[in-house]
């Protein structure tokens, strides 16, 4: 059986045949698998496409192309001049915290100024100096 | 009951370790600001209490005096708290700063050593504090201690104020020109595009330029203010030898070729109204941008 089969793989078609039958293939004319008609309607489609497709294309060059931009450029490209950026921008330039910030202490410079000069009773020192200055001035001139 | 114990053994033994653990950590900076107004308060409160005790018709003679000394000394106390705090926020503030230039770092350098020198007086205040007993001795301390802090401590402080405002505008300064930049970048694209021509925003654009070019300009003037200020703390004839060259080349001389406004308005002003003037311009340049970004909006159509 073993035999028999490697025989079997060995068999060719003679050198005759095989020039005859690809002769014949090579030959033979291609059919189509429509019908003529439909041919001719498949034709005119690709025709209207091409047509359009060069018509869009026309009207981007010559005018839809600003449409289509005005959806292109949307806020998310366009951030730099996006209004809310530009808030949100002022705002985080923390413009008053860094003003009261510098106010705080010129605020309470001038009230521990005020307070020290409670807590030493400085006014009424002032009072006393003058008067004893009037005092002694009077004895002088007296 | 063991899980009544055990519970509390928790207590004893968690609490001491949060209580450690919010001492070994800093104030938070945020709290900074509302920690020195609450103590200003509390300084108002305490010089109240002088005043009442004044007032108070019922009190005389030795506990009269009692009293006021008592209400003295505590208001004092509190007084040099509050100073010990300002201290120390603005050490805080100025160790926070990020990217100095050399000459911002020295400038710097020469502001932190000013906490340095506070300290003999601090030393002295501490001392005198705890061993002023009469009504006399704590007048006399609050006389000096307010001498010291309006001929020493006042002017310092407005140095390192003036200092921290200008480093903070400068970073205010690049946020507004990376925004300016963007904006021309985005205003390039839409005249590209022939959605807009330059001279719809023309004139805003140079606005706002020339807002943050005075902005600058003013910013300029006041470091050199305060640069001048701390060289004349560090050495008087450096200053004076810094000042004859200065004459020669100056910034200010070329910023006021570039901005009259700026020029005029540094005659009389202080580095921190010079630094609220530039604020003020930032601001004009930033209304500037928000009507660009309107002008942009209508002209695409935009809501």
């Amino acid at each position: 059986m073993e035999q028999l089969l490697t025989k079997l793989k060995t068999i060719e078609p003679g050198q005759d045949y095989k020039e005859r039958s690809r002769a014949l293939i090579l030959s033979s004319p291609q059919g189509s698998l429509y019908p003529q008609i439909f041919k001719q309607l498949t034709n005119t489609f690709q025709f209207g496409a091409a047509f359009s497709l060069a018509a869009v294309f026309i009207f981007l060059i010559l005018g839809g192309l600003s449409v289509l931009n005005k959806k292109v450029l949307s806020p998310s490209l366009l951030a730099g001049v996006n209004q809310e950026n530009i808030t949100l921008e002022l705002e985080k330039i923390d413009f008053q915290i860094q003003l009261s910030q510098a106010e705080y202490y010129e605020n309470s410079a001038e009230k521990i100024e005020v307070a020290l000069r409670e807590t030493s009773d400085e006014l009424r020192a002032k009072e006393e100096r003058k008067e004893k200055v009037d005092q002694l001035l009077d004895e002088i001139t007296l | 009951m063991i899980g009544h114990m055990g519970n509390k053994k928790i207590i004893f033994v968690l609490l001491p370790a949060i209580i450690a653990l919010g001492l070994a950590f800093p104030f938070p900076r945020i709290n900074a600001q509302e920690n020195l107004k609450s103590t200003l308060k509390e300084v108002e409160e305490k010089v109240g209490e002088i005043s009442d005790i004044e007032n108070n018709e019922s009190l005389a003679g030795e506990e009269r005096i009692q009293k006021e000394t008592e209400a003295r000394k505590e208001a004092l106390a509190k007084i040099f708290d509050l100073t010990l705090l300002e201290d120390q926020d603005l050490k805080n503030k100025l160790n926070d700063l990020k990217n100095l230039t050399e000459n911002q770092e020295k400038m710097r350098s020469a502001l932190l050593v000013i906490f340095t020198e506070n300290e003999n007086a601090y030393a002295e205040m501490r001392k005198r504090l705890a061993e002023a007993k009469t009504l006399e001795e704590i007048k006399q301390l609050a006389a000096d201690f307010k001498i010291w802090r309006s001929a020493v401590y006042n002017p310092k402080v407005d140095k390192i104020i003036s200092f921290i405002l200008i480093f903070r505008q400068k970073n205010v300064l690049q946020i507004a020109k990376s925004r300016l930049s963007k904006i021309q970048a985005d205003l390039i694209k839409l005249e590209s595009a022939k959605l807009l021509s330059p001279e719809d925003t023309k004139e805003l654009l140079e606005s706002a330029s020339e807002n943050i070019q005075i902005a600058e300009d003013l910013r300029l003037k006041a470091e050199e203010l305060v640069e001048k200020a701390i060289n004349q703390d560090l050495s008087p004839e450096i200053a004076l030898k810094n000042e004859a060259a200065a004459t020669t080349t100056s910034k200010s001389e070329i910023a006021s070729k570039k901005s009259d406004q700026a020029e005029q308005a540094t005659e009389e002003l202080t580095p921190k109204k010079l630094i609220e003037e530039s604020l003020g311009n930032v601001k004009s340049a930033y209304k500037h941008f928000i009507s660009i970004s309107d002008t942009v909006k209508k002209k695409l159509g935009i809501k």
